[in-house]
């Protein structure tokens, strides 16, 4: 009966921590690409995430030519400049995103540059 | 009579044994285009190639070309190609050029059909006037980073390549497209504030921004504009002024002078204005007033 107990017990155990981590994975879902403010701060793994959710957030919004081969790339040029590439047929469309990191609570795109390396 | 002018993108034949009152003059454009198989290394039946060949860019798994696949792509290239391209256009005849007497004994101005001849051939060949390497993607690849002489399987085939103001895919086949940069077009917004011709006008920007242009074949879309037909007006215009200046002019040609001043046309001002419509040959007296004849004409005995 002991046994039986510890099982079920467990198994109910083991029940609760799947549901709560659906849950957190379903959170996290809802939220992704918004960076919560606080976040951004907390070290530098969450402001460089926030940093490249945002440049992601604007190449979905501002970029027509959806075709092609993706973002094959986004890297860190400098402390506040970043670099994204799109593959196009023939060509690549390069983003250049000047941020603003002054807020560490709140990254923010300073200017973002195009240009375009030919093939 | 046949008469055929090398130029560096096409060799350009004009036969206007074909005229008579109901038929203009036919001005063939023939591009032969060589091609040449990527394998993957080794004889492996599998391997990989990187985006526009590139190391530095993302490996593409490739499969290696069989005789069937690789004559049935390229068979395909060059039958779609020519579809898309060939008897699209007709020139209007604004030079009074090419005059002949059908056999109503009538003397007509010929209008211009434009057709294209794609020949494929050997990569290798010494007469090629535009060569490409093809690599055969792997079923599972879904894109890969082509460029003017490098493309691979897929470029046949049709895909979203822009979205426009309502979010409809503009969907183009990416060969239909290059073979207009071989015959020498430019993307559809060259000269625009967003693309300036100083600049690389491969920038996404010049593949059209407004909706209009971006269905443009030379930009993201497949649909043929009335500037399209600039080869063919390029070609007609090297005929047009040669006949005057090549001394080879028979009796009828004589009276051209005459006949463009009638026509109100001048060779080497003439225009040629493009239509994407068939226009039917027209008398001297129907050209020099403007008459466009779309419509099967009544003429005389044929
Ligand atoms: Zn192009």
């Amino acid at each position: 009966m002991n046994t039986g107990a510890k099982i079920s017990l467990t198994a109910i155990l083991g029940a609760a921590c799947l549901t709560v981590a659906i849950a957190v994975l379903l959170t996290g879902g809802a939220n992704a690409g918004k960076a919560k403010k606080e976040d951004c701060s907390m070290d530098a793994i969450s402001q460089s995430i926030c940093v490249y959710r945002l440049i992601l957030d604007d190449i979905d919004a501002k970029v027509t030519m959806r075709g092609g081969g993706g973002v094959t790339s986004i890297i860190q040029k400098s402390d506040d400049l970043f670099e994204a590439r799109l593959a196009q047929e023939g060509h690549e469309d390069i983003r250049s995103y000047q941020m603003d990191l002054t807020d560490g609570d709140k990254p923010k795109i300073k200017a973002v540059t195009e240009s375009t390396k030919s093939y | 009579m046949k008469q055929k002018i090398v130029f560096p993108r096409f060799d350009a034949e004009l036969n206007t044994d074909v005229c008579d009152a109901y038929n203009n003059a036919e001005l063939t454009l023939t591009v032969r285009m060589g091609f040449s198989q990527i394998n993957p290394a080794a004889g492996a039946d599998e391997g990989t190639y990187h985006d526009y060949g590139n190391a530095a860019k993302p490996a593409r798994k490739i499969i290696k070309w069989t005789p069937a696949t690789w004559k049935a792509w390229k068979d395909t290239f060059c039958s779609s190609v020519q579809a898309f391209w060939s008897d699209k256009f007709w020139l209007i005849n604004d030079a009074g050029s090419f005059l002949y007497t059908a056999k109503d004994a009538q003397v007509y101005v010929p209008n211009v059909w434009c057709r294209l001849k794609v020949i494929g051939q050997e990569g290798a060949a010494a007469n090629n006037h535009h060569s490409i390497d093809v690599v055969r993607l792997h079923p599972s690849v879904k894109w890969f980073g082509s460029h003017e002489h490098l493309y691979d399987s897929k470029d046949i085939n049709s895909v979203e390549k822009n979205r426009d103001s309502h979010g409809k895919k503009v969907m183009q086949q990416a060969h239909v497209h290059e073979f207009g940069h071989i015959l020498g077009l430019g993307h559809v917004d060259i000269g625009k504030a967003h693309c300036p011709a100083s600049g690389d006008t491969n920038a996404s920007a010049c593949y059209g921004v407004s909706d209009v242009d971006m269905n443009s074949v030379m930009g993201s879309g497949m649909q043929l504009r009335l500037e399209h037909a600039a080869p063919w007006r390029e070609a007609v215009r090297a005929f047009s002024v040669g006949e005057v200046f090549s001394g080879s002019a028979s009796p009828i040609d004589l009276l051209m002078p005459l006949a463009r001043l009638v026509v109100g046309g001048n060779t080497l001002f003439a225009v040629w204005p493009a239509k994407m419509k068939r226009h039917y040959p027209r008398t001297s007296a129907e050209a020099a007033a403007g008459t466009l004849i779309t419509a099967p004409p009544k003429r005389g005995a044929k």
